[in-house]
């Protein structure tokens, strides 16, 4: 689709040009405008030097998400710049299943690294969809390739990938290791009798055969493993002590605690500087049940392990520890010299003795900020009655990491006598803790904060007036909307602008009204926005509004765009005729909006409009019109689309296939099959997939 | 004391199988998933007897490791063995090219690659 020069140039000019605050603050309007401006300049925004800002501009082009994203998203794994290929690659994992299809033919691509790309990404995607090309991509030429599709299949984890990885097993040598690890994670116990036969035989594959029996062994199969603990590669032992762990946590068993041997506790103590994780979490949790003594002290090393899973298990071994004795572990948290108090404090949240709360409700005096704010925290959880007047009194603290702990804590708590405390530090000179008091204060909600929400309203700070939008937005049910639906009225155009969005996130239907005067602000994106919300709306009412805003008065094509999408989304009658009428006239954007929502809308009267746009020299467009073709019915459009089969453009063709796949007629099919010789590989297998799901149809003989 | 050897290959089940291979022989293994997190550890003072590298990587591919790794003279004499998948001579060819000491072409056995480290070591003790 073509953007038009000035505005491209505008934010493409910002884009090259300003620091990295200004790129920022920049993918961040880009993100929120969303398309069709957004996708080029975002997709661009991907290869910018700040990792910020490319992660900002991943978050957005997830939010747009649409086919023509994917698409280049999935072109940028040929890229030779490695920061933009990756994070392409993040961003189509966070876009999930939807890339699947755009992602599964460059299994069959003749780059290598892509084909190890496409299957790495699909790994993240875990869409079982992606199950069948992966099984494929097993028997692919290259090593490198066979092995990123198991461990691919590995982190889908769906049973129908289980035999596939047993005849890799054993016919591909060079898999094995993988493939029993990915039948481990998939965790089927259809593996189990052939896994645990093989524990007796290639001494090389025992370890990833291990890991792969802590995952889908069964309360027996710890019996087995306890045989391993002596191996003389102390990998082994580690694996063992992780997969007694994991088999005691599924199947109730107490394998860990019966590793209560002198000889066991030097393994389970080495096993803690393990690199894997895992191992060292399950010794930690063997520690908690076994340990006594200097047990403590290892686990209080694990405090400040790298990873999240095994500081838990810490904690939780240290709260065994703490339920069975509180006393050693209170002693360590009000030492002062001590480490990890902070840590001990969340710890001692986990423990029900009276004593760890008033322990904690002293550290909130504690010389130490860290620790006040971690007692703030953990009073949260810990603290009942008795911790309200303290953390009341936290917020007054200097730090404000810790005015900000007790302002959620109390918002925990939700206890009404809270607000009025909580009201000053809406105007806290630290951004944070204003908006932890707005969240907390939104927890509490009811009547007695609105009341007291409503005045600040009116203040004249923007920024006070936004925190306090941010608070009655986190209030979930109808009370703060019609405090929400007033702030349209605030002179600022980026309030204005927060509003509209929050009415149409919270579905606010009685603000309709509201909305369609908002087509009206003098500020365009207050317009995009306020249509863009009147869609999610969906109210009949709202289409005369959406249809001058589709005449806007500065001809701003974002509003005029969003204007069409809005009355594709409600779908009267009254709207499809001015979308038949914006396919014909308006611009090409407008006109992009304008084809989808009448495909949205599924209109028969849409297939004359459409027609004339075969031929229309934007690929952009003519692949919507197949999108929106796909949506009708009849034989003339089936028609059509097999004409655009012979688009020039593979994208268009791609975008024909998968209207025609959708479609259960025989004119469909006849054109599906005629492209079983296109030129282009993906096209191709496009169409075979569609043909494979039309023969499952109950219609599909029809 | 026991030799250390860096493992650098973004395959997950590679790097386990080279480490768990390696340990069995009583070997010290750290493992990287990439030349950038392999060089993390060199600029820490992280010292080596041997780095085995695969030559196709994300971030940091082994052959930009590699020649990072000659043109460091506290690196320059690290023996390398670089990782090549069959079909890919041309990267072989490069990497020897670039200075890495010797190849290895997966798929491989663990033991080929327990005798491979183990002579490299001795030559390069000696």
């Amino acid at each position: 689709m073509t953007i038009p020069a000035s505005e491209l140039d505008h934010y493409q000019s910002q884009l090259d040009g300003g620091d990295v605050a200004a790129r920022e603050s920049l993918v961040r309007e880009l993100a929120l405008l969303g398309q069709p401006l957004a996708r080029s300049l975002l997709l661009k925004a991907l290869s910018d030097p700040a990792p910020r800002v490319r992660q900002l501009a991943s978050a957005g082009l997830n939010d747009i998400a649409d086919r023509p994203t994917i698409e280049q998203l999935a072109e940028m794994l040929r890229l030779e710049d490695v920061a933009a290929r990756n994070t392409a690659m993040a961003t189509l994992a966070l876009i999930g299943a939807r890339a699947t299809p755009h992602l599964a033919p460059l299994l069959a691509d003749a780059d290598g690294d892509v084909r190890i790309f496409a299957a790495n990404v699909l790994a993240l995607t875990r869409d079982p969809a992606a199950v069948a090309p992966l099984c494929a991509a097993l028997g692919d030429a290259s090593a490198n390739v066979r092995n990123a599709a198991a461990e691919a299949l590995g982190r889908i984890g769906d049973a129908r990938a289980v035999q596939p990885l047993l005849t890799a097993i054993r016919s591909d040598e060079w898999v094995r290791f993988a493939a029993i690890e990915a039948l481990g994670q998939i965790g089927d116990a259809s593996a189990r009798a052939e896994l645990t036969a093989m524990l007796g035989g290639d001494p090389w594959l025992r370890y990833p055969l291990i890991e792969a029996l802590g995952r889908l062994g069964d309360g027996a199969t710890g019996g087995l493993l306890m045989g391993c603990l002596n191996d003389p590669n102390l990998m082994v032992g580690h694996a063992v002590i992780a997969a007694l762990g994991q088999i005691d946590e599924r199947h109730g068993t107490d394998w860990l605690s019966q590793l209560d041997r002198p000889e066991i506790l030097t393994v389970l103590a080495s096993a803690l500087t393990s690199r894997e994780p895992i191992v060292r979490r399950s010794a930690v949790a063997a520690l908690g049940w076994v340990g006594a003594g200097d047990a403590l002290f290892l686990l209080l090393s694990r405090l400040s392990d790298d990873s999240e899973d095994v500081r838990a298990a810490a904690l939780q071994a240290i709260c065994r520890f703490a339920e069975r004795d509180a006393q050693p572990v209170i002693a360590v948290f009000l030492d002062s010299t001590a480490n990890h108090r902070p840590l001990l404090a969340e710890a001692l949240r986990h423990s029900r003795r009276a004593e760890a709360g008033h322990a904690l409700i002293r550290g909130l005096k504690d010389q130490d900020s860290a620790v006040r704010m971690a007692c703030a925290k953990a009073l949260a959880r810990a603290g009942g009655e008795a911790a309200l007047k303290p953390l009341l009194e936290s917020l007054g603290d200097t730090d404000p990491r810790v005015r900000g702990a007790a302002a959620a804590a109390l918002g925990t708590l939700g206890k009404p006598e809270a607000i009025q405390p909580l009201l000053p530090l809406l105007d806290d000179a630290v951004p944070d803790v204003r908006a932890e008091a707005a969240a907390a204060l939104g927890r509490i909600g009811g009547p007695p904060a609105i009341i007291r929400l409503a005045p600040l309203l009116q203040a004249s700070r923007p920024d006070l007036v936004e925190t306090i939008l941010q608070a009655l937005a986190a209030i979930p049910d109808t009370s703060a909307n019609a405090l929400i639906v007033w702030a349209l009225n605030n002179p600022e155009p980026h309030i204005r602008r927060l509003a509209v969005n929050l009415i149409g996130r919270r579905r606010i239907v009685e603000a309709a009204s509201a909305l369609e005067d908002a087509l009206a602000d003098p500020d365009w994106q207050v317009r995009k926005l306020a249509a863009d919300s009147l869609g999610e709306l969906r109210e009949p009412q709202s289409v005369s509004g959406l249809l001058q805003a589709l005449k806007d008065a500065d001809q701003n094509v974002w509003v005029r765009y969003a204007a069409a999408r809005a009355l594709g989304q409600i779908g009267t009658a009254e709207a499809a005729n001015a979308l038949l009428r914006a396919v014909r006239h308006e611009a090409d954007i407008v006109k992009l909006a304008a084809i989808s929502a009448l495909g949205q809308i599924g209109d028969d009267r849409a297939m004359t409009a459409l027609q004339p746009l075969l031929a229309h020299p934007d690929p952009d467009i003519r692949k919507t019109t197949a999108e929106a073709l796909g949506r009708l019915s009849g034989h003339a459009a089936s028609s059509a689309l097999g004409q655009l089969l012979e688009d020039g453009n593979r994208g268009v063709r791609l975008a024909a296939v998968a209207a025609l796949g959708r479609r259960p007629d025989a004119v469909a099919r006849a054109a599906l099959k005629s492209v079983l010789r296109d030129s282009d590989i993906g096209v191709r297998q496009a169409a075979h997939a569609a043909l494979a799901d039309d023969g499952n149809r109950p219609d599909a003989s029809t | 004391m026991t030799a250390r050897i860096l493992t650098v290959d973004d395959s997950a089940s590679v790097r386990k199988m080279i480490e768990f291979a390696l340990k069995s022989k009583g070997y010290t293994v750290v493992a990287a998933a990439d030349g950038q997190e392999a060089l993390g550890l060199l600029q820490q003072g992280e010292r080596f007897q041997l780095a085995i590298l695969d030559i196709n990587m994300p971030q940091m591919d082994g052959l930009s490791l590699l020649k990072l790794l000659r043109a460091r003279a506290e690196w320059a004499r690290l023996p390398v063995l670089m990782l090549t998948t069959e079909g890919q001579d041309s990267d072989r060819d490069q990497a020897l090219e670039l200075g890495a000491t010797d190849y290895m072409v997966k798929p491989f056995k663990p033991t080929d690659l327990i005798d491979r480290v183990g002579q490299l070591l001795a030559q390069f003790a000696a």
